[in-house]
């Protein structure tokens, strides 16, 4: 079995002698510190490491970065600390020697300059990452995701684990919130709204069996639960507010996986001399469906087949002229449940031989600009183009298992043109205003037909 | 019978937010929404509210209220009716969005510097919820975690639903080599179809209970070998159904349901552990990881339905997931 070999692999890891030199592991920490209602970068932040036995520390720059270098590998906490500025602690951080840590936060201005100094428990997963929610949301990390057993690095599963969510099957992600059906829910990426993010997924759902996002490229996100704040629409349950991390833009980095969900390879780095723009990218195949097309065979005909892959290229063009970032997923899937080889009583429906094949397609880019017209202001302009489609097709056998009927067909697809507008502006430490419009374009075409004559 | 539509049409939506702080402790979130769907000019106008109070150190109570609404499941609208005549009527095209009133209060104590404790109470009032003109128990609250689209035609927003639920947090946020998140939900979802009767939505397991649990060992002093330990338990309410009727499937050959006691009773509880082995390995440039993640170890027996067979002239019940292994290998350099 698959988990005795495991087991042999991590006993002979645990007790390999070490023959890599003694010096001490070790790896970068670096980020971006932000202003919660702004958005603007903070410099001359102070940013320290507590529970060290060196007193490490480091200034943000005019962008708001910070930059912590060769850090013994294991856990890290750090505080940031900024006169008017509440302070904000992050413990226990994942230095790794393979990924160089990058973490972005924000830090909220006090409105009195109080004496007492009120610390938050970091970027805190009591309050979203949004500033104008106020109930019912909590943002979560891909370290979180990680970590949860059973949530297959799938934010929708991880999210079932949260209060208020309730799985309405072991075989698919869909969300139930608060009693109310899995299709009230909103999904959001980089700030445009986008399709069912799931491979075999329906017109109209919001889950599948297996999630097309991929964690590795998640950023810190947010997850609604009711009563979110004015820019979400068209949700009656609750919204999952995505980000996707930018890709590391000063050095390249590479990851591969392998397991039952998939085959999978990414990379990030920067792009040009300048070190200011990145690529992250990410390409998944479904494991059992690459083992069938090198020709391992299942004795089994439904074998589940899909691919995605998944980008971001962020591009800051400086100070006048902003920064462009463009993020795309995409996602392919299909599936034969054939009952032509199967006896009786073991139909995919009960009672019913029929073969069926099911195909789905889902893909979405989006092009954003974002530009401060001064630190308390900026507006962000979104253009995104996405489309879905089902084919499915249902062959009845009946009596005859050679002699087989069309039963029934289905080709739909919904392709969505958006164009979004936001402006923020911050007046001063009390009062922050966000305004904005979402405008979709929808071209449908729903085919279906159903053979009436049952015999 | 046939659908055959392509179309274009639009939706736009405007919104603005207002956060005004009071003083450091107090914040009031306000904002209007406001959304039209172009293909039939179904609009809604939405304000949204929200006040936190960081009454005590470490300590909030917060309230909000927001109307939100949602335009129905793209296909539903142009699901085309035949009519003795032989020609095709889209029944469903004048549709209104459904409606939702959210109001939530909640309390958030920062116990110490790991631990916290969440306690959220809400309601949910939901109207304009389509269902079908003749009386039914048929009700768009119940779509979902289905691979069907639904079809149904002649559908009017006449329907209501509500939803009411206590949710309790317990969180401690990994230190000291471990973590724990315990979470508690208690709810009742109703709806009303066309029949005019109250019934449970089919989502209306009533409570849902996770324990989740993790720790971390490191194996030598320079941290560069971790050993992981995950795992978490729930413990749900059974999923509601829509009982068969047995007589009437064998008469008829092929399933049939009993729609009058739809939904009332639920299946037996739902119990799942999941368990997650993971080791780490830190090179000098690369990192390694190894994971076992064992879904369902301890095979319970979760009913995921029951359908008619036709061949035995008896149901049959389905169930979810049994002990699944899997194994996950993933490096980064």
């Amino acid at each position: 079995m698959k988990s005795g070999l495991f087991f042999m692999i991590l006993m002979s890891m645990l007790f390999s002698s070490q023959n890599s030199s003694a010096q001490i592991t070790t790896q970068n920490l670096r980020g971006v510190i932000r202003d919660k209602q702004s958005h603007s970068p903070i410099p001359g932040v102070t940013v320290m490491l507590l529970d060290s036995t060196k007193s490490i520390g480091t200034l943000t720059d005019v962008d708001g970065q910070f930059f912590i270098k060769a850090l013994p590998i294991g856990r890290v906490s750090i505080k940031a600390i900024l006169m008017g500025y509440s302070p904000v602690v992050i413990r226990n951080l994942i230095l790794d020697a393979g990924k160089e840590l990058v973490i972005n936060f924000d830090m909220e201005e006090q409105v009195s300059n109080l004496k007492e100094v009120v610390i938050s428990a970091g970027y805190d997963k009591r309050v979203a990452l949004n500033e104008m929610s106020t109930v019912s949301a909590r943002s979560f990390s891909v370290e979180e995701t990680n970590r949860y057993a059973g949530s297959l690095s799938d934010p929708s599963r991880m999210a079932m684990n949260f209060a208020g969510v309730s799985v309405a099957s072991d075989s698919r992600n869909d969300v139930v919130i608060r009693g109310n059906s899995p299709t009230g829910l909103l999904w959001r990426m980089d700030g445009v709204n986008i399709p069912n993010p799931n491979h075999f997924g329906t017109l109209g759902t919001t889950g599948g069996p297996v999630s097309m996002l991929n964690n590795n490229l998640l950023d810190n996100s947010d997850f609604m639960t009711g009563a979110f704040p004015a820019e979400y629409g068209n949700a009656l349950s609750g919204a999952f507010d995505l980000k996707m991390r930018h890709g590391n833009n000063e050095k390249a980095e590479f990851v591969g996986q392998i397991g039952f969900n998939g085959f999978e390879l990414g990379a990030e780095g920067p792009i040009g001399k300048k070190k200011k723009a990145s690529y992250l990218a990410n390409y998944r195949y479904s494991t059992l469906g690459l083992l069938n097309e090198i020709g391992i065979r299942f004795g089994y005909s439904s074998i589940p087949q899909y691919q995605d892959l998944s980008f971001k290229i962020d591009v800051p063009t400086g100070i006048k002229s902003g920064r462009f970032t463009l993020f795309g997923i995409g996602g392919k899937s299909y599936i034969e449940l054939l009952d032509k080889d199967k006896k009786e009583g073991h139909f995919t429906v009960s009672g019913f031989a029929q073969d069926t094949y099911y195909r789905s397609n889902m893909g979405v880019v989006g092009l954003s600009h974002k530009l401060f017209f001064n630190e308390n202001t900026s507006q962000t302009i979104y253009v995104a183009a996405s489309g879905t489609q089902n084919i499915v097709s249902v062959d009845s056998l009946y009596n005859n298992k050679e002699n087989k009927i069309q039963r029934y067909g289905n080709n739909s697809s919904e392709e969505k043109y958006s164009f979004s507008y936001n402006i923020n502006k911050k007046f001063n430490s009390k009062n922050t205003i966000s305004v904005g419009f979402i405008s979709d374009i929808i071209h449908f075409n729903y085919a279906d037909s159903v053979l009436n004559n049952s015999s | 019978m046939l659908t055959d539509f392509s179309g274009t049409s639009a939706i736009i939506q405007g919104y603005g937010s207002w956060q005004h702080r009071f003083s450091d402790k107090v914040t009031l979130n306000s904002g209007l929404h406001y959304q039209q769907f172009l293909f039939n000019n179904s609009y809604a106008i939405e304000p949204r509210i929200g006040l936190k109070w960081n009454f005590l150190p470490n300590q909030f109570l917060s309230v909000a209220a927001g109307m939100h609404s949602q335009i129905q499941t793209m296909r539903l609208y142009f699901y085309e009716t035949e009519l003795p005549d032989h020609t095709y009527i889209q029944t469903n095209k004048n549709m209104d969005m459904t409606q939702s009133n959210h109001y939530v209060i909640a309390y958030d104590n920062q116990l110490s510097e790991n631990w916290r404790i969440k306690v959220e109470g809400y309601y949910q009032d939901i109207n304009n919820v389509p269902v079908e003109t003749a009386p039914s128990t048929y009700s768009t609250l119940n779509i979902g975690a289905d691979y069907v689209s639904p079809n149904e035609d002649s559908l009017v927003n006449n329907g209501t639903g509500k939803n009411i639920g206590v949710e309790f947090t317990l969180e401690k946020f990994f230190s000291k080599n471990y973590y724990l998140l315990l979470t508690t939900s208690l709810f009742d979802s109703k709806y009303s179809g066309s029949d005019g009767v109250e019934r449970n939505t089919a989502f209306n397991g009533n409570y849902t209970i996770n324990l989740l649990s993790g720790v971390e060992f490191n194996l030598d002093s320079r941290k560069r070998k971790v050993l992981t330990l995950n795992g978490k338990y729930t413990l749900a309410g059974g999923k509601r159904y829509i009982p068969i009727d047995l007589e009437a499937s064998i008469v008829s050959n092929e399933t049939e349901y009993n729609y009058e006691n739809a939904y009332e009773n639920k299946y037996s509880d739902y119990s799942r552990l999941d368990v997650k082995f993971g080791f780490k390995l830190n090179g000098k440039k690369v990192t390694q990881e190894w994971t076992l993640d064992i879904q369902n170890i301890l095979d319970s027996k979760n009913v995921f339905q029951q359908v008619y067979n036709p061949t035995t002239q008896s149901i049959q019940t389905e169930y979810q997931l049994g002990f699944f292994p899997m194994v996950t290998y993933r490096i980064l350099f």
